[in-house]
């Protein structure tokens, strides 16, 4: 205590300087962060203010961030001809399904790697390690033979991407088995013996203790997994060419062709008639894709990264 | 009437409640946007007045101490207040539920006549099956049967990772075995007939086409080995500084967090490959960030071009590498602190206890994101050679040549992942040993 007043009352030149150097250093480390997330964050705001540009600011290059007039006619546009109350209602059901297959399924091999030792567990690991690693594109051409050998094509409830889900494969199922895996690891063998003790069978003791003790790791299964789904477009641009089974990132490059060819036309007859399809539109487009996951991540972001430093996930 | 939910005898709100809650911060967050977008449009200094002020409100203190100031106070009587008056205004709509639901229940009538009827012969049913079925415990607790020395306490606990694994291991034959096989197969052979998929065996005509007579193959599959060889190291490097900077204990730490991993939402998908593709003016988006004039006459052409290029990449990398900075954030906190402080009374500086606590302690994370990066990079959607393949075996129908194309793609991301594996292995630090 009285070295502490000590140095409170003795406040000489390099006191000051040391102060100094020190506020210097934390104003540059923010500016450095405030950087960063500028270019994290550049995408999104570039994105947001050029879909309000009419479409005299896309040609002026003197308005680079805010638009002088805001149109939000772009968005209605957008909507159109995205089709986007078509459009979303598919990609909101396969992403909810699909996450709900994951982490039912996920969650249940996980444990199983986790906590039970049995024959051929290290081959079996190898394999969940190396379905993380195959790319979609090697195995994708057979399993399309075998989805159109099953009449899977263009199926009505999405069997293609519902099913693998639901057995633990599709959109990096094997990353969320990893992920599973090391949560479950790292979790205390006492509750599951007090269980089993009181007469607990497996299933129950998963049900009844494991998974409620696990809500993080489901929260972080649950976005990233809606998150993937809701972005991803290859598979189901394979799966589904039905214009009715669309889903909402599969029908944007639409719209940038409608773009590249009515430049073309543009060009050619020089007619200006009626709604030209512009990029603002089309950047209004983009942004109404990921309104939905932006909203669910805005409000579930907190919890999302505590969750994510709780799973243990690192804990090779 | 369902009892409540309650904790130490305090009712706790039901799961409609706390939904309504959550929609309504939801609502809130958006009508926040939207007010802010609307005030930018007229006055951008107002705006970022709101913008601080909803950072001040959401990372300070401030708002628990007018809380807990009497301003606060007689607004949280007032608040009080109001909701009895909105819950009193609502009588007639408690009246009509009151009156519907009897008529709802009377309604359903039939289902109960139904559940009744059914409900006994289910129950008789169930009785077979118990009669049918073995008796769980045996006369002789000494005396055991065959089947129960087989099944011994080891073998019935695998028998019930069984049940957990049953639904991964269906899955396993069926989408990954069994097309791994068939893409195999395909890779040295060609469709004869496209109705049914017949194959033809062609030993390695495929291989041959693509290295000899292909001219997009390899030169495009060259580019992709260069992007991922200097994208992942640059990810790594600028990921690990950036979960360092967020991890230490700062104000504002939430809204950071939350902004380095926004890209992930964009980044998967067609809207990251649109941004990336074209810009406003035709140019692409990333040319945001220009090396200055001043540096760019000191460097001279060439290597203004090449800085040019790095930045360019550099943005691009950023973008990527949210998961990064995610699993790196969990690895830090992972780290005990009590390490820190052994190193500080020992008197080490920041940079020392960088080199010798944070990497060593980190290093397994940083192989396991090395590997994940070269897989990411290789399977991104944004690349050519995977638009490549798309094409040639689903625009050209030429399934045998694509598989065989993924085939030397895949066996080069695995090969890349063992070297990895191989050599960043040796130097990883575990800590306590293997198992």
């Amino acid at each position: 205590m009285a070295k502490n007043k000590n140095a409170n009352v003795r406040r000489n030149r390099s006191h000051y300087v040391r102060m100094f150097r020190d506020g210097l250093l934390k104003a540059g480390f923010y500016f450095l962060l405030s950087a960063l997330s500028f270019v994290f964050l550049y995408p999104f705001i570039k994105m947001i203010t050029q879909s309000l540009m009419t479409d005299d600011d896309l040609i002026n290059i003197t308005v680079k961030w805010l638009p002088s007039e805001l149109t939000w006619s772009n968005y209605s546009v957008a909507y159109r001809k995205l089709m986007f109350s078509r459009y979303v209602w598919n990609s909101v059901r396969v992403s909810i399904i699909c996450t709900l297959g994951h982490v039912f399924s996920c969650a249940l091999t996980g444990y199983a790697f986790a906590r039970y030792k049995f024959r051929f567990k290290g081959l079996l690991f190898t394999l969940v390690i190396l379905t993380m690693l195959v790319p979609v594109q090697t195995v994708i051409i057979p399993q399309y033979m075998q989805f159109s050998n099953w009449g899977w094509i263009n199926s009505e409830l999405y069997l293609p991407l519902v099913v693998p889900s639901f057995l633990g494969f599709g959109l990096s199922g094997g990353f969320f088995i990893f992920l599973f895996r090391q949560f479950f690891s790292g979790m205390p063998y006492e509750m599951e013996e007090a269980a089993r003790v009181d007469g607990c069978g497996p299933i129950r003791t998963y049900l009844h203790i494991m998974l409620p003790m696990s809500q993080s790791s489901l929260l972080v299964c649950t976005v990233l997994s809606i998150v993937w789904h809701w972005n991803d477009y290859f598979e189901p641009g394979i799966y589904f060419n039905d214009v009715w089974l669309k889903m909402l990132p599969n029908s944007l490059p639409n719209l940038y062709a409608e773009l590249n060819k009515e430049q073309h036309t543009m060009i050619q007859s020089n007619d200006i008639e009626g709604v030209m399809f512009n990029e603002a539109m089309l950047m209004a487009a983009t942004f109404l894709c990921i309104v939905p996951i932006l909203v669910m991540y805005l409000v579930l972001q907190r919890r999302f990264m505590e969750g994510v430093e709780r799973s243990g996930l690192t804990g090779m | 009437m369902k009892p409540e939910r309650t904790v130490n005898g305090v009712a706790q709100p039901s799961a409609f409640a706390r939904a309504m809650k959550v929609l309504g911060k939801a609502l809130l967050v958006l009508l926040a946007l939207a007010g802010i977008a609307f005030v930018a449009y007229h006055d951008w200094v107002a705006a970022l007045a709101a913008l601080l002020l909803i950072f001040i409100f959401c990372y300070t203190d401030l708002p628990r101490i007018i809380s807990q100031s009497p301003v606060g106070r007689l607004l949280d009587v007032l608040g009080r207040g109001v909701k009895q008056l909105l819950k009193w205004l609502c009588w007639p709509l408690r009246w009509l539920w009151g009156k519907v639901k009897p008529l709802l229940k009377w309604l359903c009538w039939p289902l109960r006549w139904l559940w009744g009827k059914v409900k006994p012969l289910l129950l008789r049913l169930w009785g077979a099956v118990r009669r049918i079925l073995p008796k769980r415990k045996t006369r002789d607790g000494n005396k055991r049967g065959f089947l129960r020395r087989f099944f011994t306490m080891e073998r019935r606990r695998s028998m019930e990772a069984l049940i957990f694994l049953t639904p991964w291991i269906v899955g396993l034959c069926l989408f990954f075995l069994g097309p791994i096989t068939t893409s195999i197969r395909l890779a040295f052979s060609e469709i004869t007939k496209m109705k049914g998929f017949e194959m033809g065996f062609v030993g390695l005509r495929n291989f041959n086409h693509i290295f000899f007579t292909d001219i997009n193959f390899v030169p495009m599959f060259l580019q992709t080995v260069l992007d991922t060889l200097l994208n992942t190291p640059i990810c790594i490097v600028f990921s690990l500084v950036i979960a360092i900077l967020i991890n230490r204990p700062m104000k504002g730490r939430g809204f950071f967090r939350a902004a380095f991993f926004i890209p992930v939402l964009l980044g998967a998908g067609y809207v990251m490959k649109q941004m990336l593709g074209m810009g406003a003016d035709g140019t692409t988006i990333t040319t945001g960030i220009v090396v200055p004039e001043l540096i760019a006459d000191l460097l001279g052409h060439s290597l203004t071009e090449f800085l040019q290029g790095v930045l360019d990449r550099i943005t691009v990398v950023l973008w990527k590498s949210g998961v990064q900075i995610v699993l790196f954030l969990a690895g830090l906190q992972g780290i005990s602190t009590s390490l820190y402080e052994a190193a500080r009374v020992d008197g080490a500086t920041e940079w020392e206890m960088f080199w010798k606590v944070t990497l060593p302690m980190i290093s397994p994370v940083i192989l396991m994101n090395l590997v994940y990066t070269i897989v990411a990079f290789f399977t991104d959607a944004t690349n050519p050679i995977i638009d490549y393949i798309y094409k040639t075996s689903f625009t050209n129908q030429q399934f045998g040549y694509g598989a065989a194309m993924s085939w030397i793609y895949f066996a080069f991301a695995l090969l890349m992942c063992g070297v990895t594996m191989g050599v960043v292995g040796r130097y990883v630090f575990i800590s306590g040993g293997k198992e």
